[in-house]
């Protein structure tokens, strides 16, 4: 298959209706584009499938401004929140968070207050554990915009931060700093959770 | 090991994130790997975010449902035949890739 590509390659005219390499290299990211996706649009199912299959269609069609061997996931990414930012259901992004404001360091810091929390609520140190997916997806989906695209790209599909920072444009700096803001709330959201539902003790009574 | 090279506790929770992302330089990820082995406080902090880093991980499992991989398909395809038709229209060089195509998507188990 490959030895046959490669031969299509150097001998199809380049402005033919076919696509070297598009359902090899861009297709497999299809459950990557599909969490991407549900998640942008906060676990709306139909506008997720929407926006999957407007994705690969305009992947299919610029096909040829995707440079070859950079990460394609990342190219589709773009070209999925490009679509997501601009589709016309998408009445009101929440508001944009100043984040360049925000410092990664001292965000790290702050970050501590969660773990502080829980330590003294849940003594068997297993709390992360109690959750299912579910309950985090839900959590996730309750994030401000600018942080949860942040923390599914690094988080949900293990990107690191120069390729995040690709994604959103935005520079590492801004990134880490979204990043980390966006787990603090998530866990602050999952600790508050996991206190209504039982799943750890009041503070200083577990 | 010297006690005088162990970095400060409020230096490795500032750089705690960078390093469980595998973010830090050589240098930098081994002064924090130093002080977590011997500092009582900073360690179990460093197990509890990285709990939730494999809480995470563990999470990310939704696939493609096969209504949506079909049409997915189906829309690649035909935007290839109509741009092969329009392009080509005696050309017979666009078989071979859709036939690629088409064992793909059998292959998915379409
Ligand atoms: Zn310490």
């Amino acid at each position: 298959m490959r030895i046959l590509e490669r031969v299509r390659e150097q001998t199809a005219p380049p402005e033919g209706g076919v696509k070297p390499g598009f359902s090899d290299e861009a297709l497999p990211h299809m459950d990557a584009v599909y969490r991407f996706a549900l998640r942008l649009g906060q676990g709306r199912e139909s506008d997720a499938h929407d926006l999957v299959q407007e994705t690969f269609l305009r992947a299919y069609r610029s096909w040829d401004t995707y440079k070859r061997g950079t990460e394609c996931r990342s190219w589709l990414f773009t070209i999925c929140r490009n679509q997501f930012l601009k589709s016309a259901s998408r009445l009101s992004r929440t508001q944009e968070i100043p984040t360049s404001q925000i410092d990664a360091d001292v965000e790290s810091l702050a970050a501590s207050a969660v773990f502080s929390a829980v330590q003294h609520a849940d003594p068997e140190k297993e709390f992360f554990d109690s959750f299912v997916d579910e309950e985090v997806m839900a959590a996730i989906d309750r994030l401000p915009d600018t942080f949860r695209e942040a923390v599914v790209l690094s988080d949900l599909e293990g990107m690191g931060y120069p390729q995040v920072s690709e994604v959103l444009g935005v520079p590492v700096g801004t990134v880490k700093s979204r990043i980390f803001r966006g787990r603090r709330i998530l866990q602050e959201a999952l600790y508050e959770y996991a206190l209504e539902m039982g799943y750890v003790g009041p503070r200083g009574q577990a | 090991m010297n006690e005088q090279k162990m970095i400060p506790c409020d230096h490795v929770i500032a750089q705690l994130w960078e390093y469980l992302d595998g973010e830090l330089d050589e240098l930098r990820s081994q002064e924090v790997r130093q002080h977590l082995e011997r500092c009582a406080r900073c360690f179990p902090e460093h197990d509890f975010r990285g709990a939730y880093l494999k809480l995470m991980r563990r999470c990310s499992t939704q696939q493609v449902p096969v209504e949506l991989r079909r049409r997915i398909f189906e829309t690649v395809l035909e935007e290839e035949h109509e741009a092969a038709t329009a392009a080509r229209p005696a050309s017979g060089t666009g078989i071979l890739e859709r036939a690629r195509f088409t064992l793909r998507r059998l292959l998915c188990g379409d």
